[in-house]
């Protein structure tokens, strides 16, 4: 009986042991949560931490280490051997959104990293910095001359006049790429209007082959085939307008229901209705798209640059081909996409001069050129990496960027954006017509704004 | 030797504390937060009944909750009737437990690994389901599955009933199982077929089995999100929206953790009330039938 008491005590000790621990797990950063809104927080207080000459310092990255892999490797190599004092620990932070769900419920506990690639500007930076969660860079900025690589969005993503951001790379979106093998089969030309890409399309059908394979059923595909279109067919200044009108405290200038924005929505519907899309559009994927090229069951398809080395080396032996989304409204074709990733840095780092230091690195002209090697151009407009790209595709979509539409999508809240694709959807499959979707997507940036 | 009174609750208080802090304690914290504004680390600020009324101006709650509504019934009708017809079919089968097996593989899947199974199954133009259609000459039933606002929420219960059967199925041939033989053995003296028996014997008398799956089909369809978020992430459009969706999108991409909060405590209170409703006229109270 005794030995029983001592058990059943025991376990309810356990118990209180465990509620305990529970309880106490997460956060012990919560400063941020008790700081008054009105005003930009005060970063926790990141003091060098002391460090004796011989000890090496561990600094913890998040990269999107997915796409980015041959560049991670090369870059914590280039960080170690330049500083042997540093250790610097990559790991992957997924590029999507799921990448923003993990980044807000790391940064506070003590595991947070020291740097972390982002996208989403005005959704997630002016939070984070408002509630003191980032590091303010505007001293690095300026030490750096970043002023000005992001030409038109670089002044939303400051909070207060200050800058908590290092803009990374963009990229060259949307493109088109074709199979030249299949384009020489049946006499085509790279489409140069509207019109053209008509005749292609109707070309390729009668060919045997689906004409643009792009895979709408993955909401993304739909924010970069208007990033694309919204240009051509309203100009680059309404689109800048436009998207800079779709976050929390902003005026709109152009409202998503402006004609030429229903214009773009009537273009969609156009390009669907004229079959110039696979076939059940809203059933594919990027995957899907992507097998369908690449078994030359599709003779275009609606891509991005860093998409190219895989499709290379899933079709070794063919050629592929590019272009942009042609003219529309006597807009020119060309690449879009300056804005795009970006790196913040978490306001607890107890390693400043040591981040300082492998951030100049990550935005030096080398490292800007090996991430160029996988597509994903430089944001800075003064990289020279035509020596070190090798292959000439990419070389020459590398050199297009020098005259590129603003991608500017970070701009805009997350809300716009999902609204934004679903709109598309809603068009194409006949759901609501270009005007009501535009109403409906103006509502929800109204809402925003 | 006498029993300690306090020792039941002693053995019982681990579950319990678990329970409250990983159940109850989260619940309670989510209604308090769903009457501030909060976009999940900067300091709360009181805003009342605000969140509630943004939920029900706007248009994305009713559509989620028809969704949900819809996608109960689909899977809960599915999963029973399919269930129950297989069990059924199989429960003194001298293989019956090589098809528990087979039946019960899909379960043991991880629902993203299905997700992309069926997303491949699904593909318009290549996928397995309307390639097969065009081969036997049945083009006209092919169709945009997961495309097509009309088709998308069916297909996706598709899918959630072929992973969730297994389950209903073990449930059914134990409660088959455990009716006495003799039952039938009367009744097939007095001449029934195999129809009326299983409409007469079986089925009324593993009632309460048939609800209690309808239920757990009711909070499942409630608590949907990864089948749905990686097949259509609610496309196209937001014909496949639902409330985990929804909740998902707000807290996690909007950074609205009050809407997201909000719209739990109310899809809460919805299921606890469908659920009171539910078993009081399904008579999930009542004592089951003694043999």
């Amino acid at each position: 009986m005794r030995s029983s008491k001592r058990i059943i005590s025991l376990l309810i000790a356990t118990m209180f042991i465990m509620v305990f621990l529970f309880t106490g797990c997460g956060s012990t950063g919560s400063d941020a949560n008790t700081t008054s809104s009105a005003a930009v927080a005060t970063p926790a207080a990141s003091t060098q931490a002391e460090q004796k000459p011989e000890e090496k310092v561990t600094i913890k990255m998040w990269a999107q280490t997915g796409t980015q892999e041959a560049w991670s490797k090369w870059f914590k190599a280039k960080v170690e051997a330049t500083y042997p004092d540093i250790t610097l620990d990559i790991s992957n932070a997924p590029g999507d959104n799921l990448g923003i769900a993990k980044l807000t419920t790391t940064l506070g506990t003590n595991d947070s990293p020291d740097i972390v690639a982002t996208w989403s500007y005005v959704t997630i930076v002016p939070p984070l910095a408002k509630a003191g969660k980032l590091l303010d860079l505007t001293e690095f900025y300026a030490d750096n001359k970043l002023e000005g690589v992001f030409p038109k969005s670089g002044d939303v993503v400051k909070v207060d006049n200050k800058v908590y951001i290092v803009p990374f790379h963009g990229l060259t979106s949307p493109v088109i790429y074709y199979n030249k093998g299949i384009f020489d089969k049946l006499g085509l030309a790279v489409p140069a209007t509207e019109a053209d890409l008509l005749d292609v399309s109707d070309k390729l059908r009668a060919g045997g082959y689906q004409p643009l394979a792009i895979g709408l059923k993955d909401q993304w595909q739909c924010s970069h085939m208007m990033e694309g279109l919204i240009p051509r067919i309203a100009g680059e200044d309404k689109h800048h307008k436009v998207e800079l009108g779709s976050s929390q405290g902003q005026v709109a200038d152009i409202k998503w229901n402006d004609a030429d924005m229903v214009a773009t929505f009537t273009k969609v519907k156009e390009l669907n209705d004229k079959k110039v899309f696979i076939d059940n559009v809203l059933g594919v994927d990027f995957n899907a798209a992507k097998a369908a090229f690449t078994q030359e069951k599709a003779g275009m398809i609606h891509s991005l640059s860093v998409e190219y080395p895989g499709l290379k080396a899933a079709m070794p032996d063919k050629e592929i081909g590019y272009f942009y989304w042609p003219t529309f409204n006597a807009n020119p074709s060309k690449t879009s996409g300056i804005d795009g990733d970006c790196y913040v840095v978490n306001a607890t780092t107890k390693y400043k001069e040591q981040v300082y230091k492998v951030l100049a690195l990550l935005i030096g002209d080398e490292s800007l050129g090996e991430i160029a090697k996988s597509g994903m151009f430089p944001s800075k407009t003064d990289v020279d990496a035509t020596k070190i790209i090798t292959d000439p595709i990419m070389q020459a979509m590398y050199k297009d960027k020098a005259d590129a539409y603003e991608f500017g999508e970070a701009l805009m809240n997350q809300d716009v954006i999902n609204a934004r694709n679903a709109a598309v959807q809603d068009v194409v499959a006949g759901k609501k017509t270009p005007q009501q979707a535009a109403d409906t997507l103006e509502k929800v940036a109204a809402s925003v704004r | 030797m006498k029993k300690s009174k306090l020792a039941p609750y002693i053995y019982v208080s681990p579950a319990i504390l678990l329970m409250l802090v990983f159940t109850a304690f989260p619940a309670i914290q989510s209604i308090y937060l769903s009457f501030f504004n909060w976009d999940g680390f900067s300091s709360k600020t009181f805003c009342g009944i605000m969140n509630y009324i943004k939920i029900i101006n706007s248009d994305e709650f009713p559509l989620s909750l028809k969704n949900n509504l819809l996608f109960f019934l689909m899977t809960g009708l599915g999963t029973i009737v399919l269930g129950l017809i297989i069990a059924l079919a199989i429960s003194n089968h001298k293989r019956v437990n090589f098809y528990r097996f087979v039946f019960y593989l899909p379960v043991i899947i991880s629902t993203s690994a299905a997700a992309y199974l069926w997303n491949y199954v699904y593909e318009p133009n290549f996928g397995i389901l309307n390639t097969v259609l065009k081969a036997i000459g049945l083009n006209s039933l092919a169709q945009n599955w997961l495309g097509d606002d009309k088709t998308v929420l069916a297909s996706i219960a598709v899918t959630a009933v072929w992973q969730g059967v297994g389950l209903t199925i073990l449930l059914f041939i134990t409660a088959i199982n455990n009716i006495p033989d003799d039952l039938y053995e009367s009744a097939f003296l007095e001449g029934i077929n195999v129809f009326q028996k299983a409409l007469y014997i079986t089925i009324p008398l593993i009632r309460n089995v048939i609800v209690t799956i309808g239920l757990l089909s009711l909070l499942n369809a409630f608590k949907a999100f990864d089948l749905i978020y990686v097949m259509t992430n609610g496309g196209p459009g937001t014909s496949s929206y639902v409330l985990g969706i929804l909740m998902y999108r707000k807290a996690f991409e909007g950074l609205q953790y009050n809407f997201a909060t909000a719209v739990g405590v109310i899809a809460m209170i919805i299921v606890g009330v469908i659920s009171v409703i539910y078993m009081k006229t399904t008579g999930y109270y009542e004592e089951s039938v003694e043999y």
